[in-house]
């Protein structure tokens, strides 16, 4: 537990007479699992507590609670009619929540009407709401442990919430003090807003109903906040629109990108007609021993140049699997044409094809279109959460290839252990290219959130206000 | 409002530009044999053959 005197306060300990300070209270929190600080006010002379369940800490704590008490859009005296009924707001009461440390407070402005009748509105974030005195035909607050029977509907207690006063203004039909509890319970029926408010010797039940800004400033005939009102309501009207537009084009980014992601078209015959010109060949490299085949395979057309092609590689595992091991690859997309210059007519004899291959990264006019080198892996270890096995057994890449034509695939696979060539698939699509879509689809979806948070929050008036 | 309904057709028309002109991606073919050839010149004669892939880049849990 830690303690700090902060200010001192000219109120006095309801015990010893004391003067009363700021002071907080650490403790451990077993649901946040941390050290939490909350505040507390303090008796300077017997050491006391008093807790937000205490009259004394909203007394200590009020300025918290009302440091904007004047951004309101009433203010004592007002004068407006409402129905056809004329009504002077004469008193105020500022509630703060008594479960919150943070301010979390509403207004009640008591009005009266020119007969004598009182009516209440409520300034809470953002919102007005306006409530009349309410005599229910039916209430019964104790017939149930857990419930009140309020014209035959249940309303449960654990709905109830508890409001403190921390400011007391005007000329009020009662005398209520800084830190009195309330007991509050809000809910809807038939269409109507109902408030008990239980306090030590008294149950008031009002019934209510919601007003706008902008109705309440013409009812007082509030001028001054009349142009304000209007230019926010304006502005937020466009920042609406605005976050709509920024929506449809979203919407349109994402499925112009899901159209371009299905519409692929594969190259027919990739692994048609093969030819396996060294089957695990062992070599020696800085002391490892590994394996070498080289397979061709081809030709086959690939129909449309300059276009983007996705050639996607795989294990395929109903052959051979991939088991605590690794297979790299290197891939050459070579065209039918260089490939007959470099060997002229002897492109079938294998002699001749793995003369031009062993001595393919030598040629000095390279005979591939294309080179892609990869790997898969499969592996397994242990470490502080335990066993684990993974593994990666494909690999795709996307490239825009200039001229259509036949081609050939040639792959060099590389292994830790003697594998089958067959067990390594390939395929090859025409596809649509959407990243750029990808990306203005995240460019207006934040858009959008930026204009949809300002078309609720932009406000131009000194206090909340929550009307569209 | 209108500025952003430009703002919307800009990006979407942009966005169908570079997808259409292939821009960023790799190119196979002309512009690959341009690039490999002037590699290789710039290579000495023996030192530009390819060494074996090999080792597996593997899970990022075994540390390679």
């Amino acid at each position: 537990m830690g303690t700090g005197k902060e200010e001192l306060a000219a109120l006095k300990c309801s015990s010893c007479g004391g003067g009363l300070v700021k002071s907080s209270q650490t403790y451990y929190d077993k649901e946040e699992e941390e050290n939490v600080t909350v505040p507390l006010a303090k008796c300077v002379q017997c050491g006391k507590d008093y807790d937000r369940q205490t009259a004394e800490y909203y007394l200590v704590f009020a300025e918290k609670f009302n440091f904007d008490k004047d951004s309101t859009l009433f203010s004592l005296g007002l004068k407006g009619t409402i129905n056809n009924i004329e009504y002077e707001i004469i008193g105020r009461l500022r509630y703060q929540e008594e479960e919150e440390y943070d301010k979390c407070t509403w207004d009640e402005w008591v009005a009266v009407s020119a007969d004598g009748v009182f009516h209440y509105f409520v300034e809470e974030d953002g919102e007005i709401w306006s409530y009349d005195e309410y005599i229910p035909e039916s209430i019964d607050m104790e017939s149930d442990k857990n419930a009140i029977l309020f014209e035959n509907k249940k309303i449960s207690k654990s709905s109830s919430y508890i409001g403190r006063i921390v400011l007391i203004e005007g000329e009020l039909p009662w005398q209520p003090e800084i830190g009195e509890p309330c007991t509050c319970y809000d809910f809807k029926k038939d269409g109507f807003h109902y408030t008990i408010e239980q306090s030590e010797d008294e149950v008031s039940i009002t019934r209510g109903e919601k007003f706008t800004h902008g109705q309440l400033l013409s009812a007082f005939s509030i001028d001054a906040y009349k142009k304000k009102y209007e230019n926010t309501i304006k502005k937020r009207a466009v920042y609406g629109r605005k976050s709509s537009i920024y929506a449809a084009a979203a919407c349109i980014s994402i499925m112009v990108s899901i159209f371009s992601c299905f519409s692929t078209k594969e190259i027919k015959g990739v692994m048609g007609r093969k030819q396996v010109l060294t089957v695990n060949v062992p070599f020696e490299e800085n002391g490892s021993k590994a394996y070498q085949s080289q397979v061709l395979w081809g030709p086959f057309e690939i129909p449309e140049g300059n276009r983007l092609y996705d050639v996607s590689f795989s294990v395929d595992e109903n052959i051979q699997r991939l088991n605590l091991e690794w297979q790299s690859f290197r891939f050459m997309l070579i065209s039918e044409k260089r490939l007959l210059d470099q060997t002229g007519d002897r492109i079938n004899d294998p002699v001749e094809l793995n003369n031009t291959f062993d001595e393919i990264d030598a040629l000095e006019e390279p005979l591939e279109a294309y080179i892609i080198t990869a790997d898969f892996w499969d592996e397994e270890g242990r470490d502080s959460d335990g066993y684990w096995h993974e593994s990666d057994t494909s690999y795709s890449s996307d490239f825009v290839l200039d001229e259509a034509g036949k081609y050939y695939a040639y792959m060099e696979l590389y292994s830790e252990n003697p594998r089958s060539p067959e067990a390594v698939s390939i395929a090859i699509l025409m596809v649509k290219g959407y990243r750029y879509y990808m990306i203005i689809f995240a460019v207006f979806v934040i858009l959008f959130l930026i204009n949809k948070s300002k078309s609720k929050s932009y406000n131009e008036l000194p206090f909340e206000m929550a009307d569209r | 409002m209108i500025r952003s309904i430009i703002v919307a057709v800009i990006l979407i028309s942009a966005a169908y530009l570079l997808t259409s002109n292939y821009t960023g991606y790799s190119t196979a073919g002309k512009e690959y044999y341009k690039k490999a050839r002037e590699e290789r010149k710039s290579l000495r004669a023996g030192s530009g053959y390819y060494a074996p892939y090999m080792g597996g880049s593997g899970s990022f849990r075994s540390g390679k």
